[in-house]
């Protein structure tokens, strides 16, 4: 597949504190991406960065091998519908709407007018009136309805009920679908929309630390479990993201190759998949025990 | 150029209904003001030639709350429909100068339509009023002043917060104690406006307005959109 957005060794500093540290990825043409990470991880910032709302202190962002930022040719094909948009507060739901049709290229009114009826939103009320899940829910119709050939959601299901939730997915994927768009997701909501990701790239503390095909990175981990006199001998293998024992049963996540695997089965290990949101946790334990560890040997 | 044109219509949109309001409210204002100098000028208390000058200040505080809005506020509204900071920047430009051209002119039609009617119904105006032309240069310079201060204003509490902003601001008010009292014609424009030294000081308005334009784009270059 074709890489539409090329970042390389993106850096983005608030003051003193780092937000993003020398980011280097490629995200996948018509595929939906997940963008995974821990709060504070850098989601946000990196999601603007790509976007071209914000300058990075260094690297650079490429869209189709063109400069994104104040690139006039780039720009109105990326859409970022951000979480909280403020400069929204004071404009009802239809003038919002009306500012899209006027500067958005792509934008597809009759959608719009057909995702509005469908989340009920009151064309009328200002935008801070609105409940969280309204407000997320005029930022999907946004993000939808541009048809961007490029668009960025970060965190577009705040505030949504469960049955709007499953609406935005559906739409999501059928719009997909039709049409070759590519979708950036960032998410908390790991369990409910992994089916919708293609590729998961994973953001912990500002690094992105693993850029792969979905289902890919899901086969690298296993849930291993069995006697603990077998499997304590795995534990201390830099690959055991999480152990837990309990009356003489362990548990271990291993994320990686299993070489052994046939021989474990043997011995009676039971091996199974890892969910996605579990992986993602553990991953981001791990990272923020080995984050720990370096920050405390600093003061040893 | 279709995005300029877009974009002007978002300004347009944007500001119709508040300027309609605000035009009303003069008028009304101007219109009672006229009618209770014809028939009680004992309550005004004023030259019939100070009538309309409330509405060059009015002018004046509109245009500099729009700037401080157009900087906060369509900065970031604008940049997240994806407009480049350079199309942003130079659609604001022409934006600002065609309101406060626009506010110039329809102030100078209230002022001389105000002066006929006041004049045909038997009030006496003493003073000439400053060519129709003039008054409009004097007035359009003051305003583009008034209004990229209070966009680089906006523009620098938007991008750095609010101790620089209030340094800002401490630093315009020493700017306007240091302005000698003969140069501050803005409380009575069409009489004020009449002097060549003022046109002198339009040109120099419009000079610093330029000098303005300018550090507002080296702050609005790489300017980030706030992430919330």
């Amino acid at each position: 597949m074709n890489s539409i957005l090329e970042c390389s060794q993106i850096a983005k500093k608030f003051g003193r504190s780092e937000a993003i540290r020398n980011a280097t990825t490629a995200f996948e043409e018509g595929a939906v991406h997940g963008l995974l990470g821990a709060n504070g991880a850098g989601k946000t910032t990196l999601l603007h960065i790509l976007s071209g709302l914000i300058y990075p202190s260094q690297g650079q962002v490429l869209y189709d091998g063109q400069q994104v930022h104040d690139n006039p040719a780039v720009t109105p094909n990326i859409c970022l519908v951000k979480s909280d948009e403020r400069s929204w507060a004071d404009y009802k739901v239809k003038d919002l709407i009306k500012y899209c049709s006027l500067l958005l290229p792509y934008w597809d009114e009759k959608f719009a007018v057909e995702l509005l009826r469908k989340f009920r939103l009151p064309g009328n009320k200002k935008y801070k009136h609105l409940s969280r899940g309204m407000q997320s829910m005029v930022g999907i119709v946004k993000g939808l309805a541009s048809r961007a050939p490029l668009t960025l959601f970060d965190e577009p299901t705040l505030g949504l009920d469960a049955d709007m939730r499953e609406t935005f997915y559906e739409l999501m994927i059928s719009d997909c679908g039709e049409r070759q768009r590519t979708m950036i997701l960032s998410t908390h909501q790991i369990d409910e929309s992994a089916n919708l990701f293609q590729y998961i790239t994973l953001l912990e503390q500002g690094v992105v630390t693993s850029h792969m095909d979905k289902d890919a990175f899901v086969e690298q981990a296993h849930y291993l479990q069995g006697d603990t006199s077998l499997l304590l001998a795995l534990a201390s293998d830099p690959r055991v993201l999480h152990e837990e024992s309990l009356a003489g049963t362990t548990v271990l996540v291993w994320y990686g190759e299993l070489e052994n695997q046939v021989d474990l089965e043997r011995r009676g290990i039971k091996i199974g998949p890892v969910p996605l949101q579990k992986l993602f946790v553990y991953l981001t334990r791990k990272g923020n025990l080995n984050s720990e560890e370096k920050y405390y040997g600093n003061f040893s | 150029m279709e995005t300029s044109r877009k974009m002007l219509r978002f300004h347009w949109l944007d500001n119709f209904k508040p300027l309609t309001v605000f035009w009303s409210i003069l008028l009304l204002v101007d219109i009672a003001l006229v009618v209770a100098q014809r028939y009680f000028p004992e309550v005004l208390n004023t030259s019939d030639n100070f009538l309309f000058s409330a509405n060059y200040g009015a002018i004046a505080i509109y245009l500099l709350v729009c700037g401080i809005l157009m900087a906060t506020s369509s900065f970031p509204l604008l940049m997240s429909f994806g407009i480049p900071r350079q199309k942003f920047y130079l659609n604001l430009i022409g934006t600002t100068v065609l309101l406060c051209a626009a506010m110039s002119l329809i102030q100078n039609i209230v002022v001389y339509v105000g002066y006929s009617v006041m004049q045909l119904s038997g009030i006496t105006i003493e003073a000439s009023i400053t060519p129709f032309l003039l008054l409009w240069y004097c007035q359009w310079t003051f305003y583009l002043l008034d209004m990229f201060l209070f966009i680089l204003l906006g523009t620098v509490f938007y991008r750095f917060g609010t101790l620089p902003g209030l340094i800002t601001i401490a630093f315009y008010i020493l700017v306007l104690n240091l302005v000698p009292d003969d140069l501050d014609f803005a409380d009575n424009f069409e009489l004020a406006a009449s002097g060549l030294s003022n046109v002198t000081l339009s040109h120099l308005f419009l000079g610093i307005t330029v000098v303005l334009i300018g550090i507002g784009w080296l702050l609005y270059r790489r300017a980030p959109v706030r992430t919330y």
